[in-house]
Parts: C-alpha cells; structure tokens; sequence
C-alpha cells in the first residue's frame, strides 16, 4: 500500500515537471503569441488588448501561476484556429486516437511474445536468424512509407481495404463509447462490424509494426538471459519438455521486460499516432495535433502534449503496478 | 548385477572458444560403484565439474565430448539420455529453484515432468500426499507451508533441501552433488551431509560428491577420486588415500592443508600454476610442479598403476601393474 | 601511457582488435558486415556526393523547371522531383543531412547525460535526488512529443532539429550512466584511488567513466538508427531543416501528394533511404550487442 502512495506522489510531481516544461516551452517561441492570436490583420491597439487578456506582460510566475490555475480547473486553454475552448474538443477525439493504440498494442503482443520466445528456442538457428531480420526490419520501416506502400497496394492497386477514415461514407451507426469496433458491434449489424474493421486495418498495420519489432526483440533477449540461468538448467535435467521449460518455467521469468515492453510499445503508439493519423485522415488527437503544428496553434500544442504525457505517465505507473504484483519478490508494501 | 553403477572411459570434453580450444578433460576414466559416495576432488579448473555435466548432455553447443561411458551395464550414446537415472545438485541451491513459482509447483513438475496429470492413476491428494513426503523425507518442516512457499523465503539450508527433494522426485539412481555444502554454514552443512548419508543407506542411492574441501569429502565419502588438469591422478577409498598418498599431487595437497599429520608444522604450497587449458600437454601434466619428476615423466602419460587392489595412481613411481 | 591507448581505454574491451576478440568475432556475422557496408556506402555516397552526380546544384536545391516530375530514365535514373531536381542527387545530399543529424543528436544526448548521470552517480545525495527528478520528469514525455513542440517553439531548422531530438533522448543515458556510476562507486578500486586523495574530478573521467562506457556504446549504435526515424519523422510535419536544404523526411511529405497520382518515385525512394540507413544502424548496434554479450549470442 505505501508502495503504491508512493509512487503515486512521485507521479504527481513528475506530473507537475511536465506541466512546467511545457509551459517553459510555449515561452519559448520566438514569434510573439499576441500577434498570432489577433491575427495578421489585426491592428496595434487590437494587439494590445489580446496582450492584456493573455496577461502576456505579467512576470512570469504570475502567468506560470495562472496557467495552473487553469489547467486544475479543466481550463486547456483556446485554440488559435478553432476559437474553441480545447477541453471540449479533446473528449470528442480521445477514443479513435485509444482504439487504435490499444488494438495496435494488443496485437504486437498476441504476435510478438511466441514469436520472440519461438526465436529464442534456438539461438543462432535459422528460424532465430529470420525472425531476427524482419523484426529488425519491422523496426526500421518509418511509418510514413510503410502507410504509402499499403496504402497504394491495398487501397490503390487491389482496392482490397479502404485508404482512409475510421468508417465508410454510407455506414453509420449510434456512438456510444467513441470506440467504434464496441459501438459497432452494439448496433447489431455484421456488416458495420465488418466495415469498421476494415478500415482499422491499414493503420493499426501500420502502427503495430515498430511495436511488433520491439516486442519480438525484448522478448527474445529477456528470454535468452532467463534460458542462461541455472534453474533453466536444473529443469532441463528432470527431464521437463523444452515446450513446458520455455513456455512456462522460463517465460514468466521473462515476463517482466515484456512488461516494459508494452509500457514502450504504448508510447511508442502514442507518440507515432499522430503521423499514423495524419497519413490516414484519422480523427483523433494526433491529427488534432499535427494540423496544429502546421498552423502553429500553440494552445492546442501545449494542450494535447499535456494530456497525451499525463495519460502515458498513468499508464506506466498502472504497469509499474502488475510488475510489482507478478514477482513475488518485490514487496508492494515495504 | 554388477556392482559398477557408471563407468566412464577415456572422456575428453573440449571447450571451443573464440580464444582457441580449451582441453578441459583430458582422458578421464574412473568407476562408481553402487550403493557408494565417490568424493571427487580437485582443485578449480581440474574438470571436476565438467566431467559430470558432460555426461548429462550440460556442455554448450560448441564443446565436443568424447569417450565411452556405460551406465547400469549399457553403453550411453547420448549423454542427454543419463537424465532419466541421474540427478543434479548444485553448490547454490538459490540458483536452482525458479524464483517465480512455488516449491509445490516446482516439486510437481519434477514429479510429472510430462505436465500431464490426467494419464497418471495417482489422484490429486495422492500426488500432494507424494510431495510432502518428499520434502519430509529431506527434512523440511511443515511439507504443507514449505509447498506454498516461494525459494526466496527459504534459508539457504531449507533450499538446498528443497533442490534435493526435487532431484529426489525423478526417482534417480545416481546424484552428481556439486559441491552442495561450499555456500552453507558449517551447521548446516554437517545436516545436509547427514541427509545424504542417510539417502544412501536407506534409499539405495550412489553419490558422486564433488568438492575442493578434503575435510568434507572425509566425514562423507567412501571412495575418492583425485583429479588434476583433466584427468584422475589417484583414486582409492578415504583411508587409503589420505593416509597413504602415492601420486606427488595428492602427497603436495595433503601437506598444504591442515591435517593431524601436520600439526604444528609450516603448510607448504605448490610451486608453479595449473596448466592452462589452451595449451596441449605432453606427458604428465603435473612434471612442470613435481618434485619427484623424472625424465620419462615429460614424454609418456603415466597409466593408472595399481598399489594395493582399488587403490590405483597414475604415477610411474608406482611399481606394480597397470 | 600513450595518448591512443589512453584514449582506446574509453572502447569497450571487446572492441580491441585482437584474435579471438569482439571485432574479430564481429567479422565472422555475416549481417553485421552487410550492415557495416551498406553504411559505408551511405557515408561515402553523403561525402562525395558533389562528385558522385552530375547534378549536384539540384541537389543542393537549385531548381531545373524544364524537368519536372520525370519518372526514372538514363538522364535521371531515379527520376525528378516536383521542382525538376535529380532524386538521387537530392537523395545523396539528403544522406548528409540525416547523418550530420544522427550524429549530432548522439553526440549531444550521449555528453549531457554522461555528465549529468556521472555527476549524480557519483555525488550522491542531494545533488543525486534533484537531478534524478529532473531527468525522470524528462523521461515521462513519450518519445516523439518533446521533440516535436521543443522542434516546434525553436523553428524550423536543422539545427533545431539535433537539439529537439537530444533533449528528449538524454535523460536515458544519464540514468544508465548514473546506475553504472553507482555500482562501480563503491567497488574497491574506486575507494582505494580515493584514499590516497586523487581529486574527484580525475576520479570521474579516468576510472569512472570509461567502465561505464560499454552499455552506453550498445544504446548510441542503435540511438543512431532511431534518429534518422526521428529526424525524418520531424521533417514530415515541416519541423525538419527547411527548404532548400535536402531532407529525405521532406521528401516524403513533398512527394505523397504525388504518389496517387502516379508519381510514386520521390516518396518512395526517399522511404527506402531512410529505412535502409536505419535498418543498417540498428543491425550494427544489434550485432554490437551480441559481441559484447553471449549471452545474446546463444552461447551462455
């Protein structure tokens, strides 16, 4: 229990640093926010109001102070573009931007743990020598040209899938959670399934395939250091099967980077969702975010960082959480 | 049946590494008679432990392993097969048990290695019945708890127990101890050593006790086997081996550790180094650090010489017959 | 002790070149070597790349109208892009600009966290906990984030682009160095040399750190490889070196628009640069890894 107070504290300060940071940062830009927020038309005295508004003239601790103040009370702040407060724009994108990292997650795990333990089996071999190639592979493929080359094959070439969108023109249905394959399926309909499904592949492909890499590669390492140990040995000389020494003696031992893995592989789908959803015309807070990198909308910037960081750092403390509960060996109360 | 349980011949493990080849066992030979401890002694690098775990198939991928070894009368072709006969026991028993899983589930894989209950006729409370009296067979207090336990919340004497319970559960013929008692307290120590007696007076069970402590191979054993670079340099039963010490190794080992025979006088050491590994050794391996060493001792292996019936020396000062 | 075999302390040890050692046994894995070519031929090709192509001011930007959108032919064996230029021109000079950023950012992250992680590691206490917050708080930014609004607040530019990026890489070494510096503090060669009153800060650079160098090796080969990923990544949204500088990530983001329409060569090809010199990077790194572990080899 105190382990757990504990870290939530620490969470709670890292939290804090973040917010910090991105604050320092948003100060950072040399062009000056008053201008961009009245836009280029605007006239001297107009400027002037928006800096008094923005209270951009108070020393910075009072608007470090302030922009706390604000963000305890839910207040992101207001985008450039939109004119709307960003804590209601963001709710409404949350769920695509979760569905796909989750589904993406899920699969390179469901893949690449028997994958990475098949590899280890016999290190050196052919089989490990092939697995190794193209998860090295699967990490080193940016995502932009990999959603080119499945996009012009599947959509293009074969028309097999749909280039881009979360659902098809002619298909609705009622949106309950935001998570459409949920939603979907509660609509009762197979063929709104089906679509849905159709259009998550390419994307989630896409984004799955540098986690899948990872996973193949941590999974294979941490099992070829637990495949070294003596009780491995010990195991194998009363006459236990390999299929039983590897799938279970050795693998839960191995289990706790995979842990870190998925803890990795989360925020590497966090942080590659916003080129994945750029590139699919996917609508969640990645391109919620790119569209306003490109028009410098520094609210929505500041603002979507801080939510994405808050929500890994939660994540992470949750993994930390069933780590600790997996090995016996580490007390969850000190 | 004879009374030779495992019979190794002429056994040459070789290490190949990218520094070259290391000749770890260089023509071993020696017997293991049933029903007997057989103390192994050398000191670190001699082979001791190299030798057994080669012939439970434990060497890398890169080793090559040659010569004849015959188990319970049948030549042995692959050394993997020995498993089923022959158990292991290690100098860390922390080491040996899976830290994540229980005593209880280690125990029982052990005991059905298949990992298939439902074609055994024991029954679930049989088997749980099978493994609490296995771990009171070894000494364990509270078979039930010490189940649910994990090896971490064991002292370090309660774990070896518990790795010989598991090493008990294949049902073997032969236990390999490595050095079983070098990490524990002296205590404990003398325990485990009485449980292995009594394992083998009650459960027909033969040892081989590898060590480097002559004190300990002393209280336990009743044969020893002396290994120097790879190969057997004198073997005989205790008494005859330590009273009476024939190859100058054994002679240069008994006088450099305190026995009552040396009471009172200035320990002496071996002059020189263990013969590295990488190197091919003509003649006998220990003429570089012989003070009896004679011409002949630098060009021709000795072969092992008899000097009373069992007590043997690979040494040509032994006149007698090979 | 001479100023090489002071400076070849610092490598790892099974880097020496000796017989049986860690480069030899890194000869002999064949992926290793083809990696270790294809980046060879990447460095030569971002070197000489003046000489390597008749069309060298295209590829440092300069515009040919008369040819745009070619596809591949003899004249231009990888085709034009949307301002007429050679691609493998722009290709070859892309190459310099991905690796003056790979090794930009490696070398930044690697110096920053060194000292910090060594500082902390080794000084303990206070210092160690206001540091170690500092970096964890860093750390808690998943990875692409902190470099795209830092990229964003400094502007554009190539420059910007290797800080953005090493900010948000350092704070991993800083913690691997300080939990090296950490164990090895107390190791009892550590405390002899302080005993007989060597200043800290010798201390530090010639005992400390060059043991706690191998790991860090490990992670920069790979880190390199992950950068061009990065870099390119940045790029794409436009936070990478700006026009007309050659950026293989831009040259995806110029050319996508053209992909459907049937000029697929610009995006494509400058894809296939990157994934090859991140491919190569990381089979080096992975092949590093194996050599100074055997376990990872399979030969425990």
């Amino acid at each position: 229990m105190r382990y757990l107070l504990r870290r939530l504290l620490t969470s709670l300060f890292v939290i804090l640093g973040v917010v910090t940071i991105t604050f320092v940062v948003a100060r950072l830009v040399p062009s000056d926010p008053a201008t961009l927020v009245a836009g280029p038309r605007a006239r001297p005295a107009q400027i002037e109001q928006v800096r008094a508004d923005l209270r951009l003239d108070d020393p910075l601790i009072t608007q470090y102070v302030t922009y706390i103040g604000d963000l305890v009370q839910g207040d992101l702040g207001v985008s450039f573009a939109t004119r709307r407060p960003i804590s209601s724009d963001l709710p409404e994108l949350m769920p695509a931007t979760l569905e796909l990292a989750l589904v993406a997650t899920v699969l390179s795990m469901l893949i690449g743990i028997p994958v990475g333990v098949m590899a280890s089996a016999k290190p050196g071999g052919r089989k490990d020598s092939g697995i190794r190639v193209l998860a090295v592979g699967s990490v080193s493929v940016p995502v932009f040209w990999s959603a080119l080359i499945l996009q012009l094959i599947f959509a293009g070439n074969l028309g097999w899938l749909p280039l881009s969108g979360r659902v098809g023109s002619n298909v609705s249905f009622e949106t309950v959670t935001g998570f459409f394959l949920v939603d979907s399926m509660l609509s009762g309909s197979w063929a709104n399934v089906w679509d849905v499904m159709r259009h998550l592949a390419l994307p989630v492909a896409v984004m799955a395939a540098y986690p899948l890499g990872l996973t193949i590669r941590l999974i294979r390492g941490s099992m070829l250091e637990v495949l070294g140990e003596r009780y491995i040995e010990a195991a194998r000389v009363a006459r236990i099967s390999e299929r039983t020494v590897l799938y279970r003696l050795a693998l839960k031992n191995a289990m706790a980077p995979a842990l870190t893995v998925l803890g990795l592989t989360f925020a590497y789908s966090v942080s590659s969702a916003f080129l994945v959803e750029a590139l699919f015309n996917w609508p969640g807070i990645g391109q919620y975010l790119t569209n306003a990198i490109v028009r410098v909308d520094f609210p929505v910037i500041i603002a979507a960082t801080l939510v994405i960081t808050v929500v890994y750092v939660l994540v992470n403390l949750l993994l930390d959480i069933v780590h600790a509960r997996l090995d016996p060996r580490v007390e969850l109360g000190s | 049946m004879s009374s030779t349980l495992l019979d190794i011949a002429d056994l040459r493990v070789t290490f190949n590494t990218p520094a070259g080849a290391v000749r770890a066992v260089r023509g071993l030979s020696l017997d293991v008679r049933r029903r007997e401890i057989l103390g192994v002694v050398g000191e670190s690098g001699c082979g001791k432990s190299v030798t057994f775990r080669a012939l439970l198939g434990l060497t890398p991928r890169s080793a090559t392993v040659d010569g004849r070894v015959t188990f319970d009368g049948l030549p042995v072709a692959e050394y993997s097969e020995l498993r089923d006969q022959v158990a292991l026991i290690y100098q860390n028993p922390g080491a040996a048990l899976n830290p994540v899983f229980t005593i209880g589930q280690q125990l029982s894989l052990a005991l059905n290695p298949a990992g298939k209950v439902s074609d055994q006729s024991e029954t679930k409370t049989e088997h749980q019945q099978t493994m609490e009296g296995l771990l009171e067979r070894v000494g364990l207090g509270d078979p039930p708890a010490a189940l649910r336990s994990y090896p971490h919340e064991f002292s370090g004497g309660m774990k070896q127990r518990a790795v010989i319970a598991v090493a008990l559960a294949s049902d073997p013929q032969l236990l390999i101890a490595d050095e079983p008692t070098t990490a524990l307290d002296v205590t404990t120590q003398a325990q485990v050593l009485q449980l292995l007696r009594d394992l083998r007076d009650s459960d027909d069970l033969t040892i081989v006790f590898i060590s480097h402590d002559l004190a300990v191979i002393r209280q336990v054993c009743d044969r020893i086997a002396v290994l120097y670079a790879g190969e057997v340099v004198e073997i005989g039963t205790v008494d005859e081996v330590l009273t009476a010490p024939t190859h100058p190794y054994t002679k240069a080992l008994l006088q450099s550790i305190p026995t009552e025979n040396n009471l009172g006088r200035e320990l002496t050491t071996i002059a020189g180094s263990v013969p590295d590994g990488r190197e091919e050794i003509v003649g006998c391996a220990f003429a570089p650090r012989c003070s009896y060493v004679q011409d002949v001792c630098r060009t021709e292996l000795p072969g092992h010489r008899q000097i009373t019936p069992g007590h043997t020396a690979a040494c040509v000062l032994v006149e007698g017959e090979q | 002790m001479t100023a090489p075999a002071r400076a070849r302390r610092w490598l790892p040890a099974s880097w020496q070149v000796t017989p049986g050692s860690g480069v030899w046994y890194y000869r002999r894995n064949w992926l290793g070597m083809a990696a270790a070519v294809i980046l060879a031929v990447i460095v030569v090709g971002a070197i000489a790349a003046p000489w390597l192509t008749p069309y060298a001011d295209e590829g440092t930007g300069v515009p040919d109208l008369s040819s745009r959108l070619m596809g591949p032919s003899a004249e231009h064996w990888l085709g034009t892009d949307d301002l007429g230029r050679d691609v493998l021109a722009r290709l070859l000079y892309g190459a310099r600009t991905a690796l003056l950023v790979a090794v930009g950012v490696v070398s930044l992250a690697v110096i920053v966290g060194l000292v910090i992680g060594a500082i902390a590691g080794y000084f303990g206490g206070w210092i160690d906990e206001i540091l170690m917050r500092v970096t964890d708080v860093f750390l808690a930014f998943p990875p692409l984030l902190l470099a795209v609004i830092v990229a964003a607040a400094l502007g554009a530019s190539l420059r910007n682009t290797i800080i953005a990026i090493a900010v948000s890489w350092w704070p991993w070494y800083a913690r691997q160095v300080r939990t090296q510096v950490l164990s090895l503090r107390e190791r009892p060669f550590v405390r002899a040399v302080r005993a007989i009153g060597v200043p800290d800060r010798r201390i530090i650079v010639q005992h400390v750190v060059p043991n706690v160098m191998a790991p860090v090796w490990v992670q920069a080969a790979s880190d390199l490889g992950a950068s061009v990923l990065t870099a390119a990544g940045l790029s794409f949204v436009g936070l990478g070196p700006r026009p007309p500088t050659a950026d293989w990530g831009s040259m995806i983001a110029d050319g996508r628009q053209f992909v459907l329409s049937g000029q697929w060569w610009i995006a494509t090809f400058a894809g296939v640069a990157i994934l090859l010199t991140a491919l190569a990077f990381n089979l080096m790194g992975d092949v590093i890894r194996d050599v100074s572990d055997p376990k990872t080899r399979g030969e425990a």
